[in-house]
């Protein structure tokens, strides 16, 4: 297996990273879906608590990690007029034995230049529930809502 | 749908303690499955990283609350030999606006003597995720893991730093 593939999944740290980084890049730019699949076990799935693509209902959405690329991660590769890239602000961990949570609040860009300037567009926080098994971390559950004017997320969530 | 249902769902707490109570009782008591049932999201999963009842090998096992009633909950009401209750220790909670997790420790006794002794036969921590949805909570994720003698549960998740 390749280095990249075996250095994401090793800590809690470098898994969430990887989460964010491959899901940035510029319009047009094919991002590394196999990648993005290695880190989520085969029955992970992620939860959008947004507006429905369908309806525009606010309600919890759930999706495997192949619906996602298939969905949101081909409208990133090709149907997205602007570069994204996402980093985080702020996480908070709880570990015991194989198991662990992570709450992470991230800020998504249109631009390098953006993220360099710290201007998001959006934040959200992330729900992360995570396990060890078989020599390396797994992504079991990604679920999250997205910050809103009415729903501001609170400062300790970004470290302040 | 009954009123006091979704006074159990009003908040994270009381939709917490409902899922620990559902599981409490006496060898033969029959337990509100109905109810238990009710505290998930259709979508919502249950998933234990424990030995494989088949094979004896660790792995996530993925249950839905369906699957967990009629095989887990039929064996705690029909078959098992002891009482089961269970009492939570420390609970920590993460809210953004309608979603949460919270990282429950929870202790499980084979009788009512035993809790009010303060005697467990095993600990857990359970991480859930919840959403708040349609003017109630909804467990979305329930996924836990044993307390083992490799992996002592720390004391900062037992309420004692």
């Amino acid at each position: 297996m390749e280095e990249k593939y075996l250095k994401s999944v090793k800590s809690i740290d470098s898994i969430i990273d990887t989460n964010y980084t491959i899901l940035g890049g510029e319009a047009g730019e094919a991002r590394d879906w196999e990648l993005y699949k290695h880190l989520f076990h085969p029955d992970g799935r992620l939860i959008r608590y947004e507006k429905s693509l369908t309806d525009g209902v606010l309600r919890p959405q759930f999706l495997s990690c192949d619906e996602y690329i298939k969905t949101t991660g081909e409208w990133l590769n090709t149907g997205r007029k602007t570069a994204f890239y996402e980093n985080e602000v702020h996480k908070e961990v709880h570990a015991f034995g194989n198991i662990a949570q992570v709450f992470s609040t991230y800020q998504s860009f249109n631009s390098k230049d953006e993220m360099d300037n710290n201007k998001p567009y959006t934040r959200g926080i992330n729900s992360f529930q995570l396990l060890y098994d078989q020599d390396r971390w797994w992504i079991l559950n990604l679920f999250w809502a997205r910050e809103t004017e009415e729903l501001p997320i609170p400062g300790k969530f970004l470290g302040l | 749908m009954k009123k006091e249902w979704l006074d159990k769902v009003a908040t994270i707490d009381s939709t917490i303690e409902t899922l620990y109570d559902c599981l409490a009782g006496e060898p033969g008591d029959p337990r509100n499955w109905e109810l238990y049932r009710f505290l998930y999201h259709p979508n919502s999963k249950m998933i234990r990283y424990e030995e494989d009842f088949t094979d004896g090998e660790m792995r996530p096992q993925y249950m839905s609350p369906y699957d967990f009633t009629s095989s887990i909950g039929k064996y705690m009401e029909k078959l098992k030999k002891t009482g089961f209750y269970e009492r939570e220790i420390h609970k920590i909670k993460k809210v953004f606006g309608p979603i949460a997790h919270v990282w429950s420790t929870c202790e499980s006794f084979g009788s009512k003597e035993d809790m009010d002794n303060n005697n467990p036969y095993v600990r857990n921590v359970h991480s859930i995720q919840m959403a708040y949805y349609q003017e109630r909570w909804w467990i979305i994720n329930l996924y836990w893991y044993r307390e083992t003698e490799e992996f002592p549960i720390p004391n900062e998740f037992l309420g004692l730093e």
